[in-house]
């Protein structure tokens, strides 16, 4: 729903001119000095490269250098009856990955736990918790049809939403490579217009006409998501956003379910994959 | 019980100072008004010359003084009007209906007395500025559009909350806390065009009050500011039109008798037609939209005879913005009948009724894929009844009650069409019940002192049908409670006392002390500041406390030169309890679950306001400075401390001088100086999923840098000759003359071209804009 809203919003935004307003650079003295430990981490239920735990500092806002990773680090990830080690990949300093044929189960409970080798903000200990939800697969198909008058291309989906709140996230793979490359491309909804009812074509995806091209094949994963977590994305978002007075709120940190002031997220969540052969305009 | 006490006390007291009042008193009263028009003149001055004693006509223009058998000289007087002496053997009560003249600019200064200037000096009421249609208009705008609530954004204790908006911020409370009363029926929401315009069609207003925080007891429901907005009655006497053609907008008013002298009306329109330059665009999208807003105020006044009075005004305005793929329009309407009954020359009353509704409804229209409707509406019936008892000459006794029927209907969206992929969703009604009743009393002890203290009561019932939720300390909801139809299941009673007093040192200046207690049942679900159209307002409610609000204010009043200049300087210190803010990316927008999204807390500010005014002469305007601070400490947001609220801004500075140049010309120059607004900024980053997301300092810990802006107008009006009809007059205007690049907005942004980079950007709204209109009046 809020993906509406923000749709909606942005349409007005545009559809009056006064608000173009006009930009300019301009200089601000920040505090530089504040440091926290960053979590982006990943359990899925597929034995896949997208699970890992990648940890960086924070650095002042204006650093403009790429994040310090954190070696050296202990982390594993407990399912309540195993324990399984992440390695730090020799290769890209800073990402831990999991055991071979490690994968998520829906409906187990996943606590991460890291022990830095050096404090950072007083603390060497952190933790998150995040419950894989169930996965919601009953998807009948998906369509491709381009817009001219808005000139995108829309993913349409077709397929049964469960009873209960449910939240999912969408990414895209076009030939293999994933096109939802960043958190701001990745789409979020939850099901409280479609809730426990047939989906019949709504927009779960818009891309740019030059994303796609007839005859690509295209791949939409369906990830069924913690609430918490579509949250997080969602701020994630709206902070990645251009404010603008007439409808942002304040600027807020996004809520995180890491322990001792780290930042980020470690997530869990089962995916289904739907093709695509994209159709001429 | 202890409150119950000091009910018992006030009425007592009242009635004992009244009962005091001796037999064979009689009573002289009639209205005042305009000789030219015949409109009535609420604040005119009448004393009875050589005695300390006098009153002021209220709302109405109505006055009524007690006086002993004997000879008087009474004089009427009031700013901008020839003074008027009757010489009166006062035998029997008598009823002394009197008309005054404007003064022409040669006579200004011979027939101005102090007396007429005296107002802001005895007055009961502190905290108030008063801003008629002529003191608004001279001052120079955005584009040209004279604008009530951009005039009064320029007084002290008054900011503004996003530039060029109609949302503003007194005495550092939200804009949700003002009460804006347009002839009694409250305005939801007092922007047009996102707000960048009122809805007050200044060809329509005779005058707006606003009163800071020390509200009269016969208002309350707002913490923060009553403005107080009074349409024209109509000219009794003669048919007159007046009207404008600006860069935005055309007006045209026009008014007069419909029986000479016995009734009028007035009827005031206006169209934007920024619109019709997007029909001349080649882009086929814009030629099929529109966007313009258009509003609509009309009045009949009809004087039954001198003792009936019947007001009948109404107000329709609407937004509409358009195109083949999204529609959206949002609006005001209000109506209002009034009945004066003067039961008796000592008592005088007004019933009113009003009826006013805020709605909006966006959506894609059928035939589109994603086809949705989505509309939200509010809407008050509300019934009044206002007494003043003119006990003796020392003192005013009001009275009264009245009640608000709240229609909360804050939202609904349907899928539209048979291949709608949207499912509907909507938010269930809720109803309250907002009743008042109170009781007040101006007393004036010797010649030095007057004392002004009522009491409020007030009393808030949601009734059913309603869903009350449980909600757990996250604001997730965890049970719900159902209440059939006509159930009153929750109840809040607010002990609201006004107190002032005033201690007139002399007759040119005067110290005065307020308190006053508000309660606050309805508010508005926004945390933006530019005051977006597609905001609700929800109730108290079993889960949402009433937010209280007290305010006590300390002034120094005085004039100089006959009332020339008017200076004041006051202080205040206000406290809210249950004050209410939103947790962090709030969803307040289709969401049943609203009450989740609350924080509450306390929030408190206190300040200085010194204001200079010069009333007449070629130089008129005045100069203000507040300095003033305002925090909150809301649980659950920067670590439960206190923080600066967003409408802490601690300078604001306001020049506004109008120059008469002869008859003809005039200049207009407004210039404003605010501290920048409190901000939240980051101080860190981080990367998740190849982003680089900000990590923020505590709410509010930087600053926008400072704003300031100069707006000058040039007026030029055709020459006047007696018996001439038609009056021209053309207004340029240049808003942000030197072209200051005042933050709107700052955003912290990643470089496309290089990731790593973040950088900050600051947008401006408006760099210089000249505009150009003209108007006329016959």
């Amino acid at each position: 729903m809020k993906q509406k809203t923000i749709r909606i919003f942005i349409l007005l935004g545009i559809s009056f001119g006064l608000l173009h307003g006009c930009t300019e650079r301009i200089d601000i003295e920040l505090e530089q000095e504040f440091t926290r430990l960053s979590v982006e981490g990943y359990v899925t239920a597929d034995k896949n490269t997208f699970q890992f735990v990648r940890l960086t500092k924070t650095a002042g806002y204006f650093s403009n250098e790429p994040p310090p990773p954190v070696s050296g680090a202990t982390v594993s990830v407990d399912d309540g009856t195993n324990l399984f080690m992440f390695t730090e990949d020799q290769q890209n300093p800073g990402y831990y990955r999991p055991p071979q044929d490690f994968q998520g189960i829906p409906g187990k409970k996943y606590q991460l736990s890291v022990e830095l080798a050096e404090e950072i903000a007083g603390t060497t200990h952190f933790e998150a918790t995040e419950t894989m939800p169930p996965l919601s697969d009953d998807i009948d198909s998906i369509r491709i049809i381009y817009r001219s008058d808005f000139d995108f291309w829309a993913i349409k989906f077709y397929g049964y939403d469960p009873p209960g709140p449910n939240f999912y996230m969408f990414n895209a793979i076009r030939n293999g490579v994933l096109i939802t490359d960043s958190i701001q491309k990745v789409n979020v909804t939850d099901d409280k217009l479609v809730d426990n009812s047939y989906i019949n074509g709504a927009y779960v995806m818009i891309l740019d006409r030059t994303e796609l091209n007839p005859g690509d094949q295209f791949t939409l994963i369906t990830s069924s998501i913690s609430e918490e977590y579509y949250n997080y994305i969602l701020g994630l978002q709206a902070e990645l956003h251009p404010k603008n007075p007439l409808f942002s709120g304040p600027p807020a940190n996004v809520t995180t379910n890491l322990s001792s002031g780290g930042v980020g997220y470690f997530a869990a969540f089962p995916s289904a994959y739907t093709d695509y052969i994209v159709r001429p305009f | 019980m202890q409150k119950r006490i000091i009910t018992l006390i006030l009425l007592i007291g009242i009635l004992h100072t009244v009962t005091l009042a001796q037999k064979g008193f009689l009573t002289l009263s009639g209205f005042v008004s305009d000789n030219e028009n015949g409109e009535h003149l609420p604040g005119a001055t009448i004393l009875v010359d050589g005695l300390n004693k006098g009153t002021v006509t209220n709302t109405y223009g109505y006055y009524s003084l007690s006086l002993p058998q004997g000879k008087y000289r009474i004089v009427y007087s009031f700013i901008g009007y020839a003074k008027i002496v009757v010489e009166l053997d006062l035998r029997l009560d008598t009823t002394l209906n009197i008309e005054m003249q404007t003064v022409t600019e040669r006579l200004q200064e011979v027939e101005i007395t102090d007396q007429a200037a005296r107002e802001n000096i005895t007055s009961d009421q502190m905290s108030t500025n008063t801003l008629s249609a002529k003191n608004i208009q001279s001052i120079p705008m955005l584009m040209g559009e004279v604008d009530l609530i951009k005039a009064l954004q320029l007084l002290p204790g008054v900011k503004f909350v996003a530039e060029g908006t109609s949302g503003f911020s007194v005495r550092g409370g939200s804009p949700d806390q003002n009460l804006t009363l347009l002839d009694e029926a409250t305005v939801y929401n007092a922007g047009h065009l996102m707000g960048f315009f009122s809805v007050f069609n200044n060809d329509a207003v005779n005058s707006v009050t606003l009163y800071k925080g020390d509200l009269p007891a016969r208002y309350g429901g707002r913490l923060s500011s009553l403005v107080d907005v009074r349409m024209k009655e109509g000219n009794m006497k003669k048919f007159h039109g007046n009207g404008g053609i600006g860069l935005v907008a055309s007006r045209l008013t026009l008014e007069g008798p419909i029986v000479k002298n016995k009734a009028s009306f007035m009827v005031a329109g206006r169209r934007t037609y920024a619109d019709l330059f997007l029909r001349l665009s080649q882009d086929e999208i814009l030629q099929s939209s529109a966007l313009y807003f258009y509003d609509l105020n009309t009045k009949v006044n009809w004087s039954v005879n001198q003792r009936n009075h019947i007001y009948l005004s109404g107000y329709f305005g609407k937004d509409v913005l358009k195109s083949s793929q999204f529609k959206m329009n949002w609006g005001n309407a209000t109506g209002t009948l009034r009945w004066n009954h003067i039961f008796h020359e000592k008592l005088f009353s007004n019933f009113t009724f009003v009826v006013n509704r805020f709605n909006y409804a966006l959506g894609i229209p059928e035939g589109n894929i994603q086809a949705f409707l989505w509309e939200s509406e509010l809407t008050d019936y509300t019934f009044k009844g206002d007494f003043t008892w003119y006990a003796n000459s020392n003192n005013t006794v009001r009275f009264g009650v009245s009640s608000i029927y709240h229609d909360f209907f804050p939202g609904t969206i349907e899928g539209l069409g048979d291949s709608a992929s949207i499912g509907n969703y909507s938010i269930p009604s809720n109803y309250a019940i907002e009743s008042g009743i109170y009781l007040s009393n101006t007393q004036k002890l010797g010649a030095l002192f007057t004392l002004k203290y009522g009491l409020r009561l007030s009393v808030f019932n949601n009734i059913g049908p309603g869903t009350v939720f449980g909600y757990d300390a996250q604001g997730s909801p965890v049970d719900s409670t159902e209440y059939p139809a006509g159930k009153i299941y929750n109840t809040y009673v607010g002990l609201e006392p006004r107190l002032g007093i005033v201690f007139k040192l002399n007759e040119i200046s005067s110290l005065k002390a307020s308190y006053s207690r508000n309660f606050q049942y309805i508010q508005q679900a926004e945390n933006s500041t530019g005051g977006s159209p597609l905001s609700i307002w929800f109730p108290a409610s079993p889960n949402v406390k009433p937010q209280i609000g007290d305010q006590v204010a300390l002034g120094y009043f005085r004039n100089f030169k006959k009332g020339m200049f008017e200076s004041s300087a006051e202080v205040y210190y206000n406290n809210v309890k249950n004050a209410i803010d939103f947790r962090d990316h709030a969803d307040l927008l289709l969401n049943k679950f609203i009450e989740g999204e609350l924080l509450t807390g306390k929030a408190w500010g206190y300040g200085i306001e010194l204001m200079l005014k010069k009333n007449r002469g070629k130089f008129s305007g005045w100069i203000s400075y507040t300095y003033s601070r305002t925090f909150q400490e809301i649980t659950g947001i920067s670590n439960g401390d206190p923080y600066p609220a967003s409408y802490d801004r601690p300078h604001d500075f306001s020049i506004v001088v109008n120059y008469n140049i002869g008859q003809q010309i005039s200049l207009g120059l407004t210039w404003v100086y605010l501290t920048g607004q409190p901000i939240t900024f980051p101080v860190g980053r981080f990367v998740y999923g190849n982003k680089i997301v900000p990590v923020y300092s505590e709410r509010n810990s930087y600053r926008m840098p400072e704003y300031h802006r100069l707006d000058v107008s040039f007026t030029w009006r055709d020459k006047d000759r007696p018996g001439k009809k038609w009056h021209n007059s053309i207004n340029i205007s240049v808003y942000n003359a030197y072209n200051r690049k005042n933050p709107w907005v700052i955003n912290f942004l990643s470089d496309p071209n290089d990731p790593n980079v973040t950088y900050a950007e600051s947008t401006y709204l408006f760099g210089i804009i000249p505009s150009i209109t003209y108007n006329f009046r016959f």
